[in-house]
């Protein structure tokens, strides 16, 4: 009942990684598929699958890491829904908060959508894509194939070890607390090969607009290749591809039929829900202090004419926490950019005032300061801040 | 896991003692200060931290780290590259930041900062606030830290304890120890 | 400092420690331990809090992987034995049951993580005498704090035993698990056992009892083996 620890439920090694790729069982195309309402036959091995998987999901949900906002899972249910009907019904969301780029969709119909990726897709139709790929791995069971071949050899290693043996191993101290079990699961090239196909076929049937099935892929290559290797794309390391995918995607694209009423990307739609979680999300980007990537998203969102003073705020972090030579000039100047807004962060007049306070312009943070408390009155660093006034208005008596 | 197991080994394979005895009176943490504890505590020095206990440092503990410099990672919990390096010139926000995210990477989840304030250090301004978090297995723990930036170096003392029975049975005591800092002459 | 980081993160590893309690072979070191002031009376309240165990597999990497359906089973038959072996007591033992209340629940929950905190302490500080703190020789003293009081409320138990089990078995052509340190270079082979068991007196939430097994009892899924583990746990027990 109340036994199973989380950190030592991360280790549940029914989710088995392979290492070094073992070509899956299935060979020609397609094996058993899953239809609605699926359950296994008790006493079977998948049959115990599920039951860790079902434990598991107990953890998840009392784990603290999940964001329960109802707007932003009852739309990922609409576009999984509309993906594939079958499963909607059984298809249990969970969108965590891990600052990586994941979805994995467990063998009892736990989907894990982790907070990394709700930054790192642009659109509806981006998003329907990466979902379509998962919903194909789970509809062709191909985590059931890799444990039941894992069974058979005496290969089984932790679920997270993939990503240390690829040489992070910084994931595993925060993921293995969050039972990121059933997602850390690397699949074969052949299962990828067919997740790919089934998922493209999903999401192109549902009307998504296929120009955009490569260009998720294609950011995590390009963030991938910003950052040195120890820091292995956890989702990339998980998905391998033999290097034809964003090829393959691209001229399936050209070859799909538009439909009569056009193709959906849904921009607008995504922005809407996913907007007022971004500072969040931006937030949690940046204490993973990998700037190369993070930098690659700030420009994105802009290309992409996201809020500007968010931009330019989180533009401004990321120069405080690098810290590098003419940094703190840089962020100076974009944290004045920033408050240029009237929806400016109340921590842009924090972070500026500090700026200010350190280099002797202690004016000049004083309304600053003011500012910050005005809008957030409830600060954990209420207390601190209004010391700085108070030292300020002393230092000029 | 190896490298963990392999202290483990270290520690528990009949090396002398590690610990040795804190009695009551004025001691002398490092070259910036000393405390005077009311009670016994059993101590593990390691010249730059100092580990207080009475119990087991997993129910509760006080550690005394002194004079990190700039670019030193403040808590020095992995070899990770994003463990955050103290700078000097870091704000008190940032140094709570830092401290937060090196044990959100020691394992500890759902570290919640609370109620920065400034606070004194011996007769140094310093600051204050408060942790909520849960080790990897969910046991709710509360811990309080102070610090001051002294001569560009970085001084915390950090009491953590298990939330219940642990942490409030030696918060008075805790307190009395930060009451009791007295810094060196020469600072 | 890392050293130290370290040494404190090294003792919360629980699946390390167990290994290497195996591995080391005890001195003979005291096992059972009992508060001073405690007298075992006639007939007391005995609230069986449930059997906080995980069971795992160990794989030729030397990481153990929990098992969900082995812990379900061993969980069983482990309370089930419990209940049999302390009939033979004249107390009345009364089953825990959950709380319908989230919140109390919790409480509860987190009474049972602190127990497994505290009597892994004690644990280690009995099969290691190195690593007990020169505060804490020669007396025992540890609690699970006044909060049991809520225990002690909803059933009116005067005492609280807690269990705590985790467990290993070498999954099938494993190979050895090889310890590669630079101090020892012993091999192990099998599973390792680790439990132990307290009493808590409900009132103040002061642990009065104190016994940790140390045999390897077998494979705790199955009846004979949970039956001698428990007679173990609770040898000589003051009731």
């Amino acid at each position: 009942m109340i036994c199973l620890s989380l950190r030592q439920l991360s280790a549940l090694f029914f989710c088995i990684i392979l290492i070094g790729c073992q070509s899956s069982p299935s060979t020609n195309g397609k094996t058993s598929t899953v239809a609605r309402g699926y359950q296994p036959e008790p006493d079977t091995d998948e049959a115990g699958l599920w039951l860790v998987m079902d434990q598991a999901e107990k953890d998840l949900i009392t784990s603290g890491k999940l964001i329960t906002d109802v707007r932003v899972t009852e739309y990922l249910r609409q576009v999984i829904c509309r993906l594939s009907n079958d499963i909607c019904e059984d298809v249990r969301i969970y969108v965590v908060r891990i600052p990586y780029f994941n979805a994995t969709m467990a063998p009892n119909g736990v989907m894990q959508i982790w907070s990394g990726l709700l930054l790192r897709t642009e659109n509806e139709a981006q998003l329907a894509y990466i979902l379509a790929h998962e919903i194909a791995h789970y509809r062709y069971q191909h985590s059931l194939q890799i444990f039941r071949q894992a069974k058979t050899t005496a290969n089984v290693l932790a679920p997270f070890q993939v990503v240390t043996i690829a040489g992070g191993v910084s994931y595993v101290g925060s993921l293995a607390q969050i039972g990121a079990v059933g997602t850390l699961m690397k699949f074969s090239r052949d299962h990828e090969r067919e997740a790919d196909n089934g998922g493209f076929e999903m999401a192109v049937a549902a009307g998504y607009n296929p120009h955009e099935s490569a260009k998720v892929w294609e950011g995590l290559e390009e963030e991938k290749d910003a950052l040195d290797e120890s820091a292995p794309s956890l989702f990339l390391s998980t998905h391998p591809s033999s290097g034809e995918r964003v090829d393959t995607l691209k001229q399936r694209a050209i070859a799909a039929t538009k439909p009569g009423n056009g193709w959906i990307t849904g921009a607008d739609r995504y922005n809407e829900v996913i907007d007022p979680l971004r500072f969040q999300l931006m937030s949690d980007e940046l204490r993973l202090r990998r700037f190369p990537a993070t930098q690659i998203l700030l420009d994105r969102a802009a290309d992409a004419g996201l809020r500007v003073s968010e931009i330019k705020f989180f533009q401004a972090e990321l120069y405080s926490a690098r810290a590098e030579k003419d940094d703190t000039s840089k962020a100076e100047a974009a944290y004045r950019e920033c408050l240029k807004h009237p929806d400016a962060p109340p921590e842009a007049y924090r972070e500026l005032a500090m700026i200010y306070m350190k280099s002797g312009r202690g004016q000049q943070a004083l309304p600053l300061f003011e500012n910050y408390l005005a809008q957030k009155p409830d600060a954990f660093d209420r207390s601190m801040v209004k010391a700085y006034i108070q030292r300020i208005d002393s230092e000029d008596n | 896991m190896k490298i963990i197991w392999v202290g483990l080994v270290f520690l528990l394979s009949g090396c002398s003692s590690t610990y040795n005895l804190v009695e009551p009176g004025q001691v002398a943490v490092c070259d910036l200060y000393s405390v005077k504890p009311s009670i016994r505590w059993s101590e593990i020095n390691k010249g730059d931290v100092r580990l207080w206990t009475v119990d087991g440092a997993q129910l509760e503990s006080i550690r005394f780290i002194s004079g990190i410099r700039e670019g030193v990672s403040i808590m020095d919990i992995t070899e990770e590259k994003h463990e955050t390096p103290f700078r000097a010139n870091m704000s008190e926000s940032e140094l709570v930041d830092a401290i937060v995210d090196a044990f959100s990477l020691s394992g500890a989840q759902q570290v919640k900062a609370r109620d920065l304030r400034p606070a004194q250090f011996g007769n140094l301004e310093g600051f204050r606030f408060e942790l909520g978090f849960m080790n990897e297995d969910g046991l709710n723990k509360e811990g309080v830290v102070i610090g001051t930036i002294v001569d560009q170096s970085l001084y915390l003392i950090i009491y953590t304890g298990t939330k219940i029975h642990y942490f409030p049975m030696y918060a008075s005591e805790f307190d009395n120890i930060v009451s009791s800092i007295k810094i060196q002459k020469n600072h | 400092m890392t050293t130290i980081e370290r040494f404190t993160h090294v003792l919360a590893v629980f699946p390390v420690v167990f290994i290497a309690v195996a591995l080391f072979g005890c001195a003979q070191t005291q096992v059972r331990q009992k508060a001073d002031h405690y007298e075992p009376k006639q007939s007391v309240s005995v609230l069986l809090m449930p059997v906080d165990i995980e069971l795992s597999a160990l794989t030729a990497g030397g990481v153990r992987e929990v098992r969900a359906d082995w812990t379900e089973k061993a969980k069983i038959l482990v309370s089930e034995a419990l209940r049999n072996q302390l009939q033979q007591h004249d107390d009345k033992l009364l089953d825990y049951v959950e709380p319908h209340d989230a919140e109390v629940l919790q409480e509860h929950t987190q009474i049972i993580k602190l127990h497994g905190v505290v009597g892994t302490t004690i644990m280690i500080h009995s099969l290691f005498p190195t690593t007990v703190p020169p505060t804490k020789k020669n007396t025992f003293e540890w609690s699970l704090g006044e909060d049991v009081s809520s225990l002690r409320e909803t059933t009116g138990a005067d005492y609280g035993l807690f269990v705590y089990i985790r467990d290993s078995y070498a999954t099938a052509g494993r190979k050895a698990l090889i310890v590669t340190s630079a101090l020892l270079g012993i091999g192990v082979t099998g599973g390792t056992q680790a439990g132990f068991s307290t009493l808590v007196d409900l009132r103040d939430g002061s642990v009065v009892w104190f016994n940790v097994i140390r045999k390897q009892t077998g494979d705790l899924r199955t009846e004979s083996a949970a039956y001698s583990a428990v007679e173990e746990l609770i040898e000589d027990i003051p009731l």
